[in-house]
């Protein structure tokens, strides 16, 4: 069904379109999340807390944007105040960890593993509006124009932050002797 | 067709998903076996989308939808009902402001009234009281009785006016002196 009968559905009463909605964008909204702040049980609760959210403001949605692009919108919101409030709880012992906690003989899975923590961590160290940016086209596989809907920016912003984005993840990797 | 490099940059991700027309898809092939630089980007791209979030688990998806739904529901009965509360009480504050309007025009009325008989009846004098008169009284009584040209002062109204002596009368009393008056107005004498 779409989102807006959806939407319009709950505004008459049916409570059963939360429900819907909420089984439509679950798990787009938990890696989405996840990708921002990089942790699953945070995430967890931010995917709730983001659907909470998003049904007490419902009244607010007016349909000018597309549904989609309002619930990523008050994803990132959400997540960006978390992340904003406990970055000094982002621990440099994680990717050591992982890497120790490996099976040694899978050589080559370690090797793999490593590369997508050092990414992820090369991901995290990006400024705020450009790591969305990434996210948002690479891994939410939004056009220019809808990421520019949910930053609230104009699509020549979107390029620039992306292509910034692109040159530090390079620069970070770089640096830790990484090249793609 | 032959695209810029960041032209191509720009599709990586559209490219990567397998989002793009066959036309497009082939020219970023071709261009990507070419170029060494957008290879490289397009390996760190395709490095970072392979980049999964952990799965929670079948229970939390199979929970999250009814437990989202029930916290929506359980906000909204705690929510303070303000919109209601108002439509609610709105016919008892009409009605109370109407009933205090009609009091209020009642007593004002009631006292104007009063006012005005004191005056155009002389018998009935006896009924005001010294002690009800304000300054205002006084002045609105110089007005009413002889346009204000007679009484100028409170002071005069009180020392000169007869009504002090109707005041001071029986009912008994004025009575007869009420019916001599109208004798005598029927005679043409004093008045």
């Amino acid at each position: 069904m779409e989102d807006t009968s959806l939407v319009e559905r709950y505004r008459n009463g049916d409570s059963g379109a939360i429900e819907e909605l909420v089984v439509k964008y679950q798990k787009q909204v938990y890696a989405f999340v996840y990708r921002i702040i990089n942790d699953p049980e945070e995430a967890k609760d931010l995917t709730q807390k983001t659907f909470l959210k998003l049904f007490n403001a419902i009244g607010s949605f007016r349909n000018e944007a597309s549904f989609k692009t309002w619930l990523y919108r008050i994803a990132i919101n959400t997540s960006l105040s978390h992340f904003r409030q406990n970055r000094h709880r982002a621990g440099e012992s994680e990717l050591q960890e992982t890497i120790i906690g490996s099976e040694a003989g899978a050589l080559s899975l370690v090797i793999e593993k490593e590369r997508t923590d050092y990414l992820k961590k090369a991901l995290e160290e990006l400024p705020e509006r450009q790591r969305l940016a990434v996210i948002l086209r690479a891994y939410e596989g939004l056009s220019c124009k809808e990421t520019a809907e949910v930053m609230g920016c104009s699509e020549g912003t979107v390029k620039a932050h992306y292509h910034a984005a692109v040159k530090g993840l390079k620069h970070i990797l770089k640096e830790r002797g990484y090249d793609f | 067709m032959i695209f810029r490099h960041d032209e191509i940059r720009e599709m990586f991700p559209e490219y990567l998903r397998g989002a793009l027309s066959e036309d497009m898809m082939n020219a970023v092939g071709f261009h990507i076996r070419d170029c060494p630089a957008c290879r490289s980007e397009l390996s760190m791209m395709s490095g970072l989308v392979s980049i999964d979030a952990p799965d929670p688990g079948d229970l939390y998806w199979a929970t999250l939808p009814r437990k989202v739904a029930g916290l929506v529901k359980g906000s909204k009965e705690h929510r303070f009902p303000l919109k209601s509360l108002f439509f609610k009480f709105i016919p008892a504050a009409a009605a109370l402001a109407v009933l205090l309007v009609l009091l209020l025009t009642g007593t004002a009325r009631d006292r104007e009234y009063e006012l005005h008989t004191s005056i155009s009846d002389p018998s009935r004098v006896t009924y005001l009281k010294h002690g009800d008169l304000t300054d205002e009284d006084i002045y609105v009584l110089a007005e009413e009785t002889e346009g204000g040209s007679f009484y100028s002062e409170p002071e005069d109204i009180l020392e000169d006016s007869y009504y002090g002596e109707f005041a001071s009368l029986s009912s008994g009393e004025m009575e007869s002196l009420y019916e001599v008056l109208k004798t005598e107005q029927t005679k043409g004498g004093l008045l």
